[in-house]
């Protein structure tokens, strides 16, 4: 039976230790007590002796090396015998982390504080908790404390006076009101709206599209698509398609405005905009020109559950070329989106009505919808811009180019 | 009470279990089992000479070398064995480890590791035996270094002005550490003659033979028993090992030396063996049979104690930080 | 009521607890014939003798170590140290043993020892003879420790001390031996680990300590001619502390001022301040102020002495600057 020659510990805080030097060579003959290496710890240097007599076998770790307590560094053998198999016992590789977006997973938001910070106000601590609790603004308090300190006395005939002087105290205030907790959901998109609205020039085309045809074609392919994916078909889903196709034939717009310049993406995905519980996520369909209908159809209707159950992953809300923002099922005639960054534009879709317009001179009633692209004006021009919504609009009107 | 041959066959078995435990404990620390271990390895002697005449009512206290001490006195291998491995079925539930185990049953009253402060401790022991009239024999452990100490003064001084029963047990192993006795005590023949000091009775005596170790306790402990008084009794052994496992124990020493005391003339149980063998009293086959049976019960201690669940927070702390209280500021914030 | 000196007390207390228990018996310098140097145990070794009133030889970690010793077998020593500055010496015994041998020994060993000692200045004694260093041992895990204020819960605390089956470092004052109070003549014990509220009082919260209890007394009573209305709680127990005693009161007042004469660095009144702003923070009107020994040697002199010791000017001063 091999004997295992262990890297021995020596003194309690002992962890690892360093080979210095074999004194045995492979193969060599040796006694039970025959110094076989020398050990380096960080406290002494030790000789360490062979459990057993028999021949060393390979030396499993080298001079130099640094070595675990209790790993086996080489094995004692008899005649004939072998090392063992070493059992692989490597860890399974890390797990891919999926890289976090920054803030979608911080925790939940503290109250908003209307008040101005008191820590740079002296005050006491109950002089505070009082102001903290009546909403006051400390620096409207006089302080009677040593070096002007705001003590409890204080506070309360602040609390007395304004009482007494004014209506509409910010006590009163506080009764009308009601603060509600911020989500994260909703902090985020607090500041990458405003970011994108305060940073991005934003302009803004319309069209109105004819959606006749399309809502014949929709009803003539709503069985088929059924029968494939199991979901019905949506204008949405027709909207994804008829928008990549307008970005395959017209890929200037499929760009983006970065601190080092203008940055064109090499696949065509399509965002779209999903109302949830108190808020708004925007789940991207990667690679929408090179998918069918059915498949587009299946991939949005997976990902809005998963955005409504708050399962998206991190790369599934990135990386679309531009975003679709749909409110024709809430009535609204027209819209003028505000652009998801770093997206360079996004198109909102109104509803459709039913209008009299002229065609060939003749007044005829058509469903009507009113497209708006709003635009990144650093990134993309009007002409390119109305480019891609007369592609839109094309398509829309002539849903059989599509194939 | 004369020595008999089934009370040297009994030590010589008890011998052998203080080294085999001691040298698998050894082994096991190396394995990766915490803390240190202040190894006894060759002055079991001492110990198992004195055991045999203890009664069970009567005190032992020791040191953080005292595995030996603990096992003389009967300690149970499985219990020793968890408590180094820091699990809830050794001795102290494992919150101690090898410096500090006690064993009410067996009136270990425990080990201290600040050298020298269990003395005072046992003649406080002594004290309360005498107090209450019984005719408890308290016997302490201690080493050639804690004879330089206060405590050692002290707990002699009160030993001495109130005749307490106690039996001081010198184990001059010969190494404080790394320093030789005779570094500061080389004005002295031997660490016995401390005994003067106090005006006690000092007794040295050859630590590795056990029969003469023997001999002096059969003598000397009904004596204090009686109310004799303290005693110091020496018995001049060797430490084989460093001052604990992580201490090469050479640079201070030569290899020469050690090797000497393992020598069949010096180590006290090859010293035995070769007296029973002589003397026919026992057979190298059961010599052999011994080692078997002791490697197996060392087999079953390691077992246990690895399979042992280590003490829960809560339950280490529970009634026993305080007696009878709640443990408090059990939060670190 | 009858009223006797805290000394008189200490000795009642001892004196009831071995009558009442044979496994309690006395060991320390010069308790027995001498009847201690600050005659706490006069007389007892003429009732109890020589053996349960023990003159120890000179040497205060035997004394500590030998009193350890009998407890682990089921004696209850009352070991006196002469001066808490001498306990130095036994500091191994009592911090590395009794409060430690209990769980070392994994919950089954039980050491009922108490260790009477006495501190404080006041008294010219010099710098290794006027020290309070109840810090030390309310720093270590596994004591008990505790200092009464008057004759009354010296006797009613020693009692308990004695029946507890921990170690107990008592610490007296010697500048209170004298001092006269209330002790019924009825058997009654004082509960430790229990604060007791002094004075009532509604502006500011004094946490004081032994001796400094007295003058924190006399400060409120001054202090109430000025209209400032004085708490005083004396924790008696500091370890284990009774904290909710003490942060009730705050909650009331919303000021603290703790008083002691340990010097202030690293002293009692630090643990106070520290837990009352971790607790309390918000019901806090003003900082928290500590009295206590300047950070200096205890002079020898009544002038360097005053100088250094912290006296009823100091708090009423204190409490003022809270009021501020």
């Amino acid at each position: 039976m091999p004997v295992e020659v262990i890297l021995p510990k020596i003194d309690e805080a002992m962890t690892e230790g360093k080979i210095l030097e074999w004194l045995v060579k492979e193969g060599e003959e040796v006694e039970a007590g025959t110094i076989l290496f020398t050990l380096e710890t960080e406290k002494v240097t030790w000789e360490v002796e062979s459990p057993a007599a028999g021949i060393l076998s390979k030396h499993l770790a080298e001079a130099g090396d640094v070595i675990k307590v209790g790993e086996i560094v080489a094995y004692i053998l008899h005649a004939g015998e072998e090392i063992p198999q070493a059992k692989e016992d490597k860890t399974s590789g890390d797990q891919e982390r999926a890289q976090e977006t920054t803030d979608d997973r911080k925790d939940a938001g503290t109250p908003v504080r209307v008040m101005l910070p008191s820590n740079k106000i002296k005050a006491s601590p109950i002089a505070k908790k009082i102001a903290r609790d009546h909403h006051i603004d400390l620096t409207s308090v006089t302080g009677t404390g040593p070096e002007g300190r705001i003590k409890k006395i204080d506070v309360m005939n602040y609390l007395e006076r304004d009482k007494k002087t004014s209506e509409t105290s910010q006590g009163e205030e506080k009764q009308r009101t009601e603060y509600i907790e911020l989500s994260s959901m909703r902090k985020t998109i607090a500041r990458r709206m405003t970011e994108s609205f305060q940073s991005v020039p934003h302009f803004f085309l319309t069209v109105e599209i004819d959606t006749g045809e399309l809502k014949y074609v929709k009803e003539k392919l709503a069985r088929s698509i059924e029968d494939i994916t199991s979901r019905r078909l949506t204008y949405t889903d027709l909207f994804i398609k008829i928008v990549s196709k307008s970005v395959e034939s017209n890929p200037d717009i499929n760009v983006q405005w970065t601190d080092n310049g203008i940055v064109r993406l090499n696949e065509i995905n399509i965002g779209i905009a999903v109302n949830v519980d108190n808020g708004l996520v925007v789940p991207v369909l990667k690679e929408t020109s090179k998918k069918s209908l059915a498949e587009i159809t299946l991939d949005r209707f997976n990902l809005v559950e998963r955005a409504r159950e708050g399962k998206l992953l991190p790369n599934e809300m990135k990386g679309g070329s531009l975003t679709i923002s749909n409110l024709g099922m809430y009535g609204i005639d027209h819209l003028c989106p505000i652009i998801n960054p770093p997206e360079s534009c996004i198109l909102g879709i109104g509803q459709t009505v039913e209008r009299p317009v002229s065609q060939n001179g003749e007044i005829v009633i058509r469903p009507i919808t009113k497209f708006t692209l709003s635009i990144d004006h650093r990134v993309l021009d009007g002409a390119i811009g109305s480019r891609f919504l007369q592609s839109i609009r094309m398509l829309t009107e002539n849903p059989l180019l599509l194939i | 009470m004369k020595l008999n041959n089934s009370t040297i066959k009994d030590i010589y078995l008890m011998m052998k279990s203080c080294r085999a435990f001691e040298e698998r404990a050894i082994a096991e620390l190396r394995k990766g089992m915490p803390g240190f271990i202040h190894s006894s390895v060759g002055a079991e002697a001492i110990p198992c000479g004195i055991s045999p005449f203890l009664n069970k009512e009567d005190y032992i206290l020791t040191t953080h070398r005292g595995h030996s001490d603990i096992i003389a006195r009967g300690a149970n291998f499985k219990k020793v064995m968890a408590e180094l491995y820091a699990k809830e079925t050794g001795y102290c539930r494992g919150v101690s480890g090898s410096m500090h185990i006690a064993a009410l049953d067996l009136n270990i009253l425990g080990a201290t590791g600040i050298v020298g402060s269990g003395i005072p401790l046992a003649s406080g022991v002594a004290l309360g035996s005498k107090l209450k009239k019984t005719d408890q024999v308290t016997v302490c452990y201690l080493g050639d270094g804690s004879t330089c100490t206060g405590a050692f003064h002290e707990g002699l001084t009160f030993a001495a002005a109130f005749d307490l029963p106690v039996l001081f047990v010198l184990v001059n192993n010969q190494y404080e550490e790394s320093t030789h006795w005779t570094y500061w005590g080389g004005r002295l023949k031997n660490l016995a003659e401390r005994a003067n000091g106090y005006g006690i009775e000092g007794i040295s005596v050859d630590g590795n033979d056990a029969i003469a170790v023997a001999e002096v306790a059969s003598k000397i402990i009904p004596k204090i028993r009686k109310g004799k008084g303290p005693v110091l009794l020496e018995g001049v052994t060797y430490r084989i090992y460093g001052h604990h496992m992580g201490d090469p124990g050479v640079g201070y020493r030569t290899k020469e030396e050690i090797e000497s005391w393992k020598a069949p003339d010096k180590d006290p149980i090859k010293r035995l063996l070769n007296y029973l063998l002589k003397n026919n009293l026992i057979t190298e086959e059961e010599d052999k049979e011994i080692d078997v049976k002791l490697n197996d019960e060392l087999d079953d201690s390691v077992q246990f104690a690895l399979e042992s669940k280590e003490v829960e927070p809560e339950a280490a702390f529970a009634n026993s930080v305080y007696c009878g209280r709640d443990a408090f500021n059990l939060s670190k914030i | 009521m009858r009223e006797i000196t805290y000394r008189e007390a200490v000795r009642e207390a001892l004196r009831e607890e071995m009558k009442r228990d044979e496994s309690v018996f006395l060991l320390g310098e010069d308790i027995g014939v001498f009847g201690g140097s600050y005659k706490v145990t006069l007389n007892l070794i003429d009732e109890f003798g020589a053996e349960r009133v023990l003159d120890t030889p000179l040497a205060e970690e035997g004394i500590v170590g030998t009193a350890i010793g009998a407890s682990m077998v089921g004696m209850r020593p009352v070991a006196e140290i002469m001066y808490i500055d001498f306990s130095t010496l036994s500091y191994d015994m009592t911090i590395n043993l009794a409060a430690k041998l209990r769980f070392m020994s994994g919950g089954k060993l039980k050491l009922p020892l108490v260790i009477r000692t006495q501190e404080g200045g006041g008294v010219s004694a010099g710098p290794q003879h006027s020290q309070c260093l109840e810090a030390i041992y309310g720093h270590i895990p596994g004591l008990i420790v505790v200092l009464p204020s008057t004759p009354y819960d010296a006797k009613g605390l020693l009692k308990s001390a004695i029946r507890e089956d921990n170690p107990v470092v008592f610490i007296e004052h010697k500048g209170m031996y004298g001092m006269k109070g209330n002790v019924p003549e009825e058997e009654y014990t004082i509960p430790l680990a229990k604060g007791d509220i002094k004075r009532e009082g509604t502006d500011v919260t004094v946490v004081a300590l032994s001796r400094s209890v007295i003058f924190a007394l006399e400060a409120a009573e001054k202090l109430q001619l000025e209209n400032i209305s004085v708490e005083i709680i004396d924790p008696m127990t500091i370890k284990p502390l009774d904290e909710d005693i003490i942060i009730e009161s705050v909650k009331k007042t919303g000021r603290l001022v703790i008083v002691h004469e340990a010097c202030k660095m690293y002293g009692f009144g630090a643990e106070i301040a520290a837990t009352v702003a971790d607790k309390a923070l918000d019901y806090l009107d003003a900082p928290i102020k500590r009295v206590a020994a300047l950070d200096v040697p205890i002079p020898f002199g009544m002038r360097l002495e005053n100088f250094v010791l912290p006296n009823v000017e100091d708090i009423i001063k204190a409490v003022k600057q809270t009021m501020l």
